[in-house]
């Protein structure tokens, strides 16, 4: 397959409600993974699709990753991929907690659910607290409270098994 | 857009914090865009992470906005202080008592704090989900504690005592055409509001780094980023909010 036969199958696929597409010809490999494969389902994040399964959002899909793998079989699972990661939306200044005096939103081992506040990020005077868009296990807090992030800065990892 | 008949008004009589009420139910109640809790008796008024609002019951207006601007970029967002500074700084014009914006959202009269602004947002994905605006107006305030020295209130100022809820639909009034400039992107006329009655602006102020030395600069407004900008000794620098400290 050459790049055009490839980009014109992704554009249809995009349209299409499914939601995974492998195509294995002698060597070649080719395996498609559209937004909505992201959305029911969240795997090992191999590789190529890093930004597909970290950062899920609502307004803007997922964009459709293409992965032509030549010749190897698709990687397999490895633990330490499982996780997914919650990055900082903007730049500012990462708290923990919703004031100083009280308890962190979430520490590691804790549960979250799609929706739950994970932590504040202060831009300009301006406080946004971030909602998970995620449900799976706190395994790691990277960031150290009231530290500058950049964004796109990993803030958590969360085990979604 | 005009939001005064939809909004919702929820007034209460003890609260910790009407944007702590806010946050907790405008969302899951779906509360139409422009709702407002009001609150006579604030008891854990929030400034600032941990600097409380200091505030006497029935004396001052506080109060909590409730908007949608999932149309707002994330680089933007310090709009929405401008906005609420432009109404406030209008308001007290109404009355006749000339207030300056002290960078980035405090309103200050004759170097004193009149009122001072609360924004706390929730982000989903990429947007804007909610954005809660909490506003501290001191109004019938006079005895001010040993510890906010720099407070002022309308009625130390013009002498007369005013109901806070009637100040509520004048502020209203100017932070709806704000908003919708807000809604429609045009900054550059935020922008030049926010200017227009900007505290210091074209003057020289002193200032510090944060843990470090003293300077002096002459105010040059702020930059897209929202940074203040200053010049000193020919030199112009952008500063970030933990970049900069004011000196009284």
């Amino acid at each position: 397959m050459n790049f055009n036969e490839i980009m014109q199958l992704v554009k249809y696929l995009n349209k299409s409600e499914l939601t995974e597409f492998k195509l294995r010809d002698g060597d070649f490999e080719l395996q498609v993974r559209t937004r909505h494969f992201v959305k029911s389902k969240i795997v090992a994040t191999p590789a190529a699709i890093p930004s597909a399964a970290a950062v899920p959002t609502i307004t803007e899909p997922a964009p459709v990753a293409a992965a032509p793998t030549p010749a190897a079989p698709a990687p397999k699972e490895q633990e330490t991929n499982n996780y997914i990661e919650i990055k900082s939306p903007m730049v500012g200044t990462f708290y923990r907690s919703p004031a100083p005096d009280k308890p962190p939103y979430v520490k590691v081992g804790d549960q979250v659910n799609q929706g739950d506040t994970v932590c504040i990020i202060e831009a300009m005077k301006l406080f946004n607290e971030i909602e998970a868009e995620v449900t799976g296990k706190i395994v790691k807090v990277l960031v150290e409270d009231a530290s500058p992030v950049e964004y796109d800065q990993v803030l958590f990892l969360v085990d979604p098994s | 857009m005009n939001v005064g008949i939809e909004r919702k008004v929820v007034v209460l009589s003890s609260i910790d914090s009407t944007n702590v009420y806010a946050l907790e139910h405008a969302q899951v109640e779906n509360w139409p865009e422009g709702s407002i809790v009001m609150a006579d008796f604030q008891t854990a008024g929030r400034g600032q992470r941990g600097n409380s609002w200091y505030s006497s019951p029935e004396k001052n207006l506080l109060l909590s906005m409730v908007y949608y601007p999932d149309f707002l970029p994330f680089e933007k967002q310090h709009f929405l202080h401008y906005c609420t500074s432009i109404a406030l700084q209008k308001t007290l014009d109404s009355l006749s008592i000339p207030a300056t914006i002290k960078w980035p959202n405090d309103l200050l009269v004759d170097d004193k704090k009149i009122a001072g602004i609360l924004i706390q947002n929730i982000i989903r994905g990429q947007s804007f989900g909610l954005s809660v605006i909490g506003i501290g107006l001191n109004v019938n305030e006079t005895d001010f504690p040993s510890h906010l020295p720099h407070a002022t209130s309308v009625k130390r100022l013009t002498g007369k005592s005013i109901t806070p809820g009637r100040l509520l639909s004048v502020l209203l009034s100017f932070f709806d055409p704000a908003y919708d400039l807000l809604r429609k992107g045009d900054y550059d006329n935020l922008l030049r509001q926010y200017l227009e009655h900007f505290y210091g602006m074209e003057e020289k102020r002193s200032f510090s780094i944060p843990g470090g030395k003293s300077f002096e600069g002459v105010i040059r407004g702020v930059d897209a980023q929202g940074r203040l900008v200053v010049n000193i000794n020919g030199e112009v620098k952008a500063f970030g909010l933990k970049e900069i400290e004011w000196k009284w």
